[in-house]
């Protein structure tokens, strides 16, 4: 097919629904195959592209359901500007949280409990994150529909399109697109990485420093163990991030199979590298249980066993799922 | 309702700008296409694809609710007509 029919096609799909790209694809290709009657000269290609109107208009036209909290004209922008308005909050309060817990830790490693690692990350996800989103999100939302009311036109109709600047159609995986937001994601993701690698291999010295008892190689027993829960839910967030910005571009797969990764080799050490619960634990584990201490391994070791096995399938599938296509 | 009552057999999108064209009604490829997709999202129009000869066509077709809506409309249309006749009568 003509290359400029192809990169109209794709201007206007990249605009809509993903689930509807391919109906609207052939649709468009059938009318272009009908329409151009097999003459493709760039005179007839032009003429019926522009017959059709800029592929922008075309797309709102498609998307348009007629219920629609910010019009469509203004929709995508809407849309760009509350991705990164969440996406630095996001970042921001999460780079904060860690500077934070560590800070608080180092000045009093007392504090290096895991009912402390999960007050932090309790407090960080519903206390700081999940208000700082809503608040952004309506803010960003409310002055959307505001602006529009009063008469501000983002995006004139009018607008004057040339067939020769039509996007080209990528390859399968799109290209880098070096926007400041993915810099920011990407340079955080490959910090955190480093410190997660820097954390895991150098742990026995911090441990030590810190005045932790390790016997193990990688100590992932009951009081350190956070500490990764730690990076690979920060990963997981800059993960979530990455995908809601750009999609599945391959900076996306690469940093969601790194945390996939991470994760599995998590719960190999968390299962087989050591004791998680020492033994006083334990007791008072079968203390609360009114059990003996066997059972209370027995239904600890079960518990872990099958929330890990649950886990470990899950993570198998997403790695398959994001390298599938 | 012009393009519901085009499809009480089945037609592909060409086709049916085709036929309004050639009734003197003017409608962008543009405007129709998207609006067979809504028409069909609300459950008026059944469609499937053909791909048969190489080139993939969609062929719309009236819905039960379809036709219960055109027969709907039509009415409506024919109450308008009649209720503006009589008030340009009245008016003579």
């Amino acid at each position: 097919m003509n290359q400029y029919i192809e990169r109209y096609i794709y201007a206007v799909t990249r605009l809509i629904k993903p689930k509807e790209r391919r109906d609207v694809q052939r649709d468009l290709t059938e009318y272009f195959e009908s329409a151009l009657g097999g003459d493709e000269s760039f005179t007839n290609v032009e003429k019926t592209l522009k017959a059709m109107g800029s592929p922008r208009k075309l797309a709102y036209k498609y998307r348009n359901n007629g219920k629609n909290l910010i019009k469509q004209e203004n929709y995508e922008l809407y849309l760009d500007v509350v991705k990164i308005g969440l996406g630095i909050v996001a970042e921001i309060i999460f780079v904060t949280a860690i500077i934070d817990f560590f800070s608080s830790i180092l000045i009093n490693p007392s504090l290096l409990t895991l009912s402390y690692g999960i007050t932090s990350i309790v407090r960080f996800l519903f206390e700081d994150l999940l208000r700082s989103l809503l608040v952004i999100f309506a803010s960003l939302t409310i002055g959307f529909m505001l602006w529009e009311r009063y008469g501000h036109h983002l995006y004139h109709d009018t607008e004057e399109w040339m067939i020769k600047d039509l996007p080209k159609v990528p390859s399968t995986i799109r290209p880098f697109e070096k926007t400041s937001l993915e810099m920011i994601t990407t340079t955080l993701a490959t910090v955190y990485l480093s410190l997660f690698v820097l954390l895991v291999l150098r742990f026995p010295m911090l441990a030590n420093e810190l005045g932790i008892e390790s016997s193990i190689l990688l100590p992932i027993n009951y009081n350190t163990y956070f500490f990764v829960f730690l990076l690979l839910v920060g990963q997981y967030i800059i993960n979530q991030v990455l995908l809601i910005s750009k999609g599945r571009t391959l900076v996306y797969k690469i940093s969601r199979s790194v945390f996939s990764i991470a994760l599995l080799v998590t719960f190999g050490l968390f299962f087989f590298g050591g004791e998680f619960f020492s033994e006083s634990d334990k007791q008072n584990f079968a203390n609360l249980l009114d059990a003996s201490l066997n059972q209370a391994t027995m239904t600890i070791f079960l518990n872990l066993l099958i929330t890990i096995s649950i886990m470990t399938l899950l993570e198998i599938k997403e790695l398959i799922r994001v390298w599938k296509k | 309702m012009i393009v519901l009552s085009f499809l009480s057999t089945q037609q592909y999108g060409y086709l049916v700008l085709d036929e309004l064209k050639n009734k003197g009604i003017k409608v962008e490829a543009s405007t129709l296409y998207p609006l067979l997709r809504r028409l069909e999202v609300q459950g008026l129009l059944n469609s499937h694809w053909d791909l048969t000869d190489g080139r993939p066509k969609r062929y719309y077709v009236l819905s039960d609710k379809g036709k219960e809506t055109l027969r709907y409309l039509k009415s409506e249309w024919q109450n308008l007509v009649l209720e503006v006749e009589k008030v340009m009568e009245d008016s003579k």
